[in-house]
């Protein structure tokens, strides 16, 4: 890319000193223009290896990974006889480069192109939060780990015991970062015979490379995460026809776009530890060392197809109707090997359906009215996932002989879920209705009032199996106005209320709705009791509803531009958003946003000019949560 | 719990045409960011009387009285503490003679104090560009 750049350089170059009439033909006027830019950066502060999280600011910036780095850049147009020609070029360094380009004939046939390349410096989890020890007295004889650099922030640097969960990053050194490029171009087509028919068609070719980290578990255990560096590389390639064409007030446009998604990552793969010495435990296990390397840190394959259709017919001068139809379908390909549920492969692709309808009708029912009326329908349909166990027996010289974890538990009440194949049903599915109107009165010049009203439902198909709200429906009331006072003072004013009937909320979240145990009877007394896992003991006995959506919502805005002599200009802005359920068990769950500021435009002289801001931003909300901690 | 997050931004922009063909642009902006759990309330509730979220050296638990103990749940309401300040600074001058022939000079501070690093580890820096280019117009 770079020999591209200073050959693009060049040929500009050799435009301007060689004289573009010389290369085109007869000069007659100025039929081409152009600027090249020769230099270069110097990081004073160059960023060095080991600061591979310092990227506050600077995490898109490659340059200052450099020393030294070229500046090189120039564009070019060309306009004569119909045919338009422009192009822009700025290469930095090898991660930092831009191109853009158009060709254009009498603008019936129209190419334009552009390719960016930057980089993006990715977050390394250093997963020292993950370092939880017991700290057993020394004369149990459990296991002390003894002082540690690692540990340093754990009971004050001094003694420290046995995990419960820990980390080791065997990527420490490393930076993680990807080299993202994007090519997007297209041509459209405007023929002149047939004036109302448009046609377009443009792809994208996105590619991202470099390193990012990925984590397991280790060998032996869950709480033992590690981290690796995983090499990246992933395209993303989408082409997009376009048609478009009128019959007197009646406009249609068809579209359709293909996104193929590859991901030829580096494949991660892990042997964990056997059971040697410990096959009491192997029923408890789908796998082990024995079924060989097992995958971790896969990106699946994907394919996403969307066909568009819009019609606007401009029924006369005051009454403009519009409506859109949206079907998009979204494939897993990486299921669709041979059946193994070892790699994901589940036989078939998986697909996320989505059909969308929605129209507006807009009247302008006389000089100050117009009113609008509207609606949608969307229905989300997600494929079901068959999941299938692994069920395994215990060595027959094992304590309590060669049987299945369920046969060996004492199974009261038959519990035998965690054996059996299940399907696991989407949360995605729903149904999501929307109706609304708004009108606008203009009360008299320089005012006006606009009013609205909007009710939706979403309906979530698959609720049963998730213990969530079966359907909220959302009321949505707005009132907003601007008022400009004269030419020089303007407002806006906006309020929006919205009430949500019977919000989303997680059924089965917290232990009681008291926040206590309640009568909750504790764990079943008998270890090899299969009713003391998770689920149904912990899981199950949940019966407090908790969210972080709202049931109601005040939201405020207000806008002023003042403009009182020609060398000033101010502006002030706020919007403050307050949001509350109390649908939920425990607490409410509130929020409160609030975000405000002014700026200033002041030109005291006719050369100067200077401008200056502030901004507040606040966020806060209130949450609650109940969190099992193992016990093992 | 609450969680809280809180910024203050100001931001300026200068220019100025010394000359009709010299030109001078500076511009700042300056955050400070901070977030934070608040009211983190740890409630240990053990039905069973296994008592392993708080200090218990009962009989209960002879092996390990402090298993859990929230004391040691090391930085636990730290981990979503976040404490910043940020500066972008610059200032530029661009220089264009008759026969369309250019200068340009800008100098760029890229400040970031990362006060409450979290697992990413500590992001602040300090870093300054210089850069400089002729430019031929024509």
């Amino acid at each position: 890319m770079k020999k591209a750049a200073i050959l693009f350089m060049a040929a500009i170059f050799a435009l301007a000193t060689a004289g573009a009439s010389a290369v085109f033909g007869e000069e007659d006027g100025k039929w081409y223009s152009g600027e090249i830019k020769v230099g270069a950066t110097t990081a004073l502060d160059k960023l060095h290896g080991d600061e591979s999280g310092a990227k506050g600011g600077m995490e898109y910036n490659s340059s200052v990974g450099y020393k030294w780095t070229t500046y090189l850049g120039g564009n070019l147009e060309l306009s004569k006889n119909g045919f338009d020609f422009s192009a822009d070029a700025l290469y930095r360094d090898v991660d930092d480069q831009e191109y853009g380009g158009m060709v254009s004939f009498k603008r019936i046939f129209i190419y334009e192109a552009d390719y960016s390349r930057f980089l993006h410096r990715l977050d390394h989890d250093y997963m020292e939060n993950l370092q939880a020890h017991v700290f057993p007295p020394a004369s149990t004889g459990w296991k002390n780990w003894g002082s540690s650099p690692d540990l340093k922030d754990i009971n004050g640097g001094k003694t420290v015991g046995s995990a419960n969960v820990y980390h080791t990053d065997l990527a420490y050194d490393e930076m993680f970062e990807v080299t993202r490029s994007q090519l997007e171009h297209g041509i459209k087509l405007n023929i002149p015979q047939i004036p109302n028919l448009k046609f377009s068609f443009n792809h994208r070719f996105e590619q991202r490379k470099g390193e990012k980290q990925a984590m397991t578990n280790s060998k032996c255990l869950a709480c033992h995460i590690v981290s690796r560096s995983q090499r990246v590389d992933e395209t993303t390639n989408d082409i997009n026809p376009r048609l478009t064409f009128s019959i007197g007030t009646l406009a249609m446009e068809f579209s359709y776009m293909h996104r193929e998604f590859d991901a030829d990552n580096e494949d991660l793969s892990n042997v964990y530890n056997g059971l040697k010495g410990k096959e009491l435990f192997l029923n408890r296990l789908q796998y082990d060392n024995t079924t060989g390397e097992l995958p971790y840190s896969r990106t699946p394959d994907s394919t996403k197809d969307t066909y568009k259709g819009k019609i606007r017919w401009d029924i006369n001068a005051h009454n403009t109707f519009v409506a859109n139809y949206v079907y998009s379908q979204s494939s897993n390909r990486s299921t669709r090997g041979a059946y193994d549920i070892l790699t994901g492969n589940y036989g078939e692709e998986l697909d996320l359906d989505s059909n969308i309808v929605n129209a507006k009708f807009h009247s302008k029912l006389s000089r100050d009215f117009s009113v609008n009326v509207f609606g949608k329908y969307q229905n989300l349909d997600n494929e079901n996932v068959d999941l299938e166990k692994n069920v395994r027996k215990n060595p027959s010289g094992a304590p309590g002989g060669g049987v299945t974890l369920s046969e060996g538990y004492i199974n009261k009440s038959g519990y035998t879920y965690f054996e059996e194949d299940e399907v696991r049903h989407s949360g995605y599915n729903s149904d999501i209705y929307e109706v609304g109107t708004d009108i606008t009165w203009r009360i008299m010049r320089g005012l006006r009032l606009r009013a609205g009203y909007e009710f939706k439902r979403e309906q979530r198909n698959n609720y049963r199996h998730h213990n969530v709200t079966h359907s909220t429906k959302e009321h949505i009331v707005t009132l907003s106005t601007d008022w400009r006072v004269n030419h020089n003072l303007k407002f806006d004013f906006d309020y929006k209320f919205e009430y949500y009937n019977d919000p989303y909320v997680l059924k089965k979240a917290e232990c009681t709705p008291d926040g206590s145990y309640g009568a909750y009877a504790g764990l079943p007394a008998g270890l090899y009791d299969v009713t003391r896992a998770y689920e149904p003991a912990i899981y199950g006995e949940r019966t407090a509803a908790r969210s972080n959506m709202p049931e109601y919502v005040h939201e405020f805005k207000f806008k002023t531009h003042w403009h009182p002599m020609h060398m000033l200009t101010a502006n002030a802005h706020v919007k403050y958003r307050y949001a509350n359920n109390s649908e939920v068990d425990g607490s409410d769950w509130t929020r409160n946003f609030l975000v405000a500021g002014f700026s200033g435009t002041i030109t005291p002289v006719k050369d100067f000019v200077f401008t200056a801001g502030y901004t507040y931003f606040y966020d806060s909300y209130d949450s609650q949560y109940c969190i099992a901690v193992y016990d093992g | 719990m609450d969680y809280r997050t809180e910024a203050h931004t100001i931001n300026a922009n200068a220019s100025y045409f010394i000359l009709p063909n010299w030109s001078i642009t500076t511009d700042l902006a300056f955050t400070i960011g901070r977030g934070n759990i608040t009211d983190l309330e740890f409630d240990s509730m053990y039905p069973t009387g296994d008592a392993k979220l708080d200090l218990d050296v009962s009989a209960v638990n002879p092996n390990m009285p402090y298993l859990y103990d929230v004391a040691y749940l090391n930085g636990m309401d730290k981990y979503s503490d976040l404490e910043y300040k940020q500066l972008d600074f610059n200032i530029g001058t661009s220089y264009r003679m008759d026969n369309g022939i250019g200068l340009t000079l800008n100098y760029s501070l890229f400040y970031y104090d990362d006060n409450a690093p979290y697992v990413y580890g500590d992001q602040g820096s300090t870093t300054q560009l210089l850069m400089g280019y002729l430019s031929y117009s024509f």
